[in-house]
């Protein structure tokens, strides 16, 4: 018997393996065709032959491995495709991340100080002058007129009785001291410093007999150094000169310091509004950058809260010979300036040039602050 | 289709000549041989008559005249195929296997060249001739590496994977073994779809986009069938777990966390057609 006849599907199978060559028996024709599993890889088969063969694959795990291996093998077209030209084009968005993080920072920092409250700056000087002021409104109105700088011709008034210590302040002002301390990103004005703050007008109506002229009269400290001409100096010569004169209704005998706390302003001029007395010859110092004497320079917010003070007797004298004292810190400390000769009058031009004027009409330098002091070349007096 | 050449260019000459004239500007062929290549590529196929223009336009006309000139001994043709598929193919050689991989490329199409007729007259257009020559030399180096090996292809009607539940489930001391086989049964029993899904991105390695691109789902799609196939083996597990080996709901959750802790001794994946013989045996 011929196997045919007893299993017709014995030979039907050799047929189809005939046929359809090796691996057409489990697979079918599809199985191993590499046509068909490359277009099955690029999705070129049409949906018909595309579910025929998902269904074979599903069987055959040489053809699931064949099928992995070409999708390993091939090139990453799509890939290639949405990569960017240059290389640098992937990184175009840092810069512009960095732009939106660095503005929203100025933001933030910005509302920051705006809401921040402010932050008081120790400052004994409007306390000092609030005492000096009534002191001198009662007692002694000359001096407080000689403590203004506004009118160094002005002859000083009687002598004052009182010739208690008398402390003189002078706040320092400048025009960078009307504006806040936090940079340019300023708070509104209502949270100014008040140790940057101008004098209030009361305490200068209190310290001057002549607050209208002084109103009147603009700010001179930003004038420059270089605008301080003879002028100022023949004032300041002859502000030692009243300084010398002898104070005829002071109480000498009680020989109290007056202190006389110079800064800020003071236009080079003013300070040498000297009277008839000793105080007269007024320790006003022009201060148009104050800064610091033995420190290095300070920063810009550091020169904001930055005064000199000398401590003068009612008669203009230096109570000792190192009065002269520098603050850099709105006057929490103070630091003595060792000078030549006793100080009627110091000016500031910077961090470390000072300018005294002492009772022997001699002027002094320092490039040092303090520490070494190059006399200047007397100057030729006013006329007459 | 079953269709004579004649009929065939009588039916479709126009579609024909359409296609020759885009096909010529990559090779001169002439249109005889290039409507033989076109007639011979859909009766490959089996396309039905109704379809054939579909098909045709669907052919890569380029590449399929370049090969059909190639066969009719047009050594300009050649040089334009060497050229343009050497450098491909000896990349991919190199991707597959090495240095080996390289000299198989180089004697791929030298083979190619002693025998243009049987080689690339099997080439009908449905991929890329670049496609077509990786699948191809993917499957020379399976069949070098066979016979340097000396490992015979797997018996399509080998021995079936053991059953599930023919042991003794007394004599299954290993609780892995109990989970491997049980899940042998779950695997074989998804669909198949499902099983393409796990088997490339499992078994085969793939990316998620690879394999959803292989099964024709979007990347997304493919994601939930894949969250679709694993809780249905969990719960073919567990029902193959407490109806074959006696087990309650408890125990065989129990036997999955412990095989997942013991491992199921799977064979790591080789680069050798091992690993396809290792999805055979477990699908």
């Amino acid at each position: 018997m011929k196997p045919h006849d007893a299993d017709p599907m014995e030979e039907l199978l050799k047929q189809r393996a005939r046929s359809a060559g090796p691996g057409a028996a489990a697979g079918g024709p599809v199985c191993g065709d590499a046509e068909i599993l490359a277009a099955y890889v690029e999705s070129s088969l049409d949906t018909e032959n595309r579910e025929r063969f998902i269904e074979h694959l599903a069987i055959c795990p040489a053809c699931r491995d064949d099928v992995a291996a070409l999708v390993r093998l091939a090139p990453r077209e799509g890939i290639v495709e949405t990569r960017s030209p240059a290389w640098w084009k992937r990184w175009m968005w840092v810069p512009a991340f960095a732009a939106i993080v660095v503005t929203g920072s100025i933001v933030l920092m910005n509302r920051e100080e705006i809401v921040r409250p402010p932050t008081p700056t120790p400052h004994p000087e409007p306390v000092i002058s609030k005492t000096a002021s009534k002191t001198a409104s009662k007692t002694a109105p000359e001096t407080a007129l000689e403590s203004t700088p506004a009118k160094p011709e002005r002859a000083p008034a009687k002598p004052d009785a009182a010739a208690a210590e008398t402390p003189i302040v002078a706040k320092k002002k400048e025009s960078r001291a009307a504006a806040p301390a936090s940079g340019p990103f300023a708070p509104a004005p209502p949270f100014s410093p008040p140790t940057v703050a101008p004098p209030a007008p009361q305490k200068d109506e209190e310290l001057s007999l002549d607050s209208k002229a002084r109103k009147v009269e603009p700010p001179l400290e930003l004038q420059p150094r270089t605008t301080q001409t003879a002028d100022r100096r023949d004032q300041l010569k002859a502000e030692a000169a009243n300084a010398t004169a002898p104070a005829p209704q002071a109480n000498n005998s009680q020989n109290q310091a007056q202190n006389a706390v110079v800064g800020g302003v003071l236009q080079g001029s003013a300070g040498s509004g000297g009277g008839g007395r000793g105080v007269a010859a007024k320790p006003m110092a022009g201060v148009n950058r104050a800064a610091a004497a033995s420190p290095p320079p300070a920063p810009l917010a550091a020169e904001r809260s930055l005064f000199a003070r000398a401590v003068i007797t009612a008669e203009g004298r230096i109570v000792e010979k190192d009065a002269l004292q520098i603050s850099t810190d709105g006057g929490t400390t103070w630091q003595k300036i060792a000078t030549p000769e006793p100080v009627v009058s110091v000016h500031v031009d910077d961090a470390l040039h000072f300018e005294i004027r002492c009772r022997s009409t001699n002027v002094y330098r320092t490039k040092d602050g303090g520490k070494t002091w190059e006399k200047q070349p007397e100057q030729q007096k006013p006329p007459q | 289709m079953g269709m004579t050449l004649q009929a065939f260019r009588a039916a479709h000459g126009r579609l024909i000549a359409g296609l020759h004239g885009a096909a010529r500007s990559t090779v001169d062929i002439d249109l005889e041989v290039f409507t033989a290549a076109l007639w011979k590529s859909a009766e490959k196929s089996g396309v039905s008559e109704a379809r054939v223009p579909d098909y045709l336009r669907s052919l890569r006309v380029n590449d399929l005249a370049l090969t059909a000139a190639c066969v009719a001994g047009s050594e300009a043709a050649w040089k334009t195929f060497m050229d343009t598929l050497r450098t491909p193919l000896r990349a991919a050689g190199r991707a597959m296997a090495g240095d080996q991989g390289e000299e198989l490329a180089d004697a791929l199409f030298g083979e190619m060249y002693a025998a243009r007729e049987a080689r690339l007259g099997s080439y009908g257009g449905r991929s890329s001739l670049a496609g077509w020559m990786r699948a191809v030399l993917r499957q020379t180096w399976i069949d070098r590496w066979r016979a340097t090996k000396r490992l015979q292809p797997i018996d399509e009607n080998g021995p079936e994977p053991a059953a599930h539940a023919t042991g003794d489930p007394a004599e299954e001391a290993q609780t892995a073994a109990i989970a491997s086989r049980a899940l042998d049964h779950a695997l074989s029993a998804l669909p198949p779809r499902q099983k393409l899904l796990l088997d490339f991105y499992y078994f085969q390695n793939l990316n998620l986009r690879e394999a959803a691109s292989l099964v024709g789902v979007h990347e997304a799609t493919a994601s939930r069938e894949l969250d679709r196939a694993r809780a249905a083996l969990r719960e073919s597990l567990t029902a193959i777990l407490k109806k074959d080996y006696g087990m309650d709901e408890r125990r065989a959750q129990e036997c999955l966390l412990e095989a997942v802790s013991q491992g199921l001794e799977w064979r790591p994946a080789q680069e050798t057609p091992s690993p396809s013989v290792l999805l055979k045996e477990r699908l």
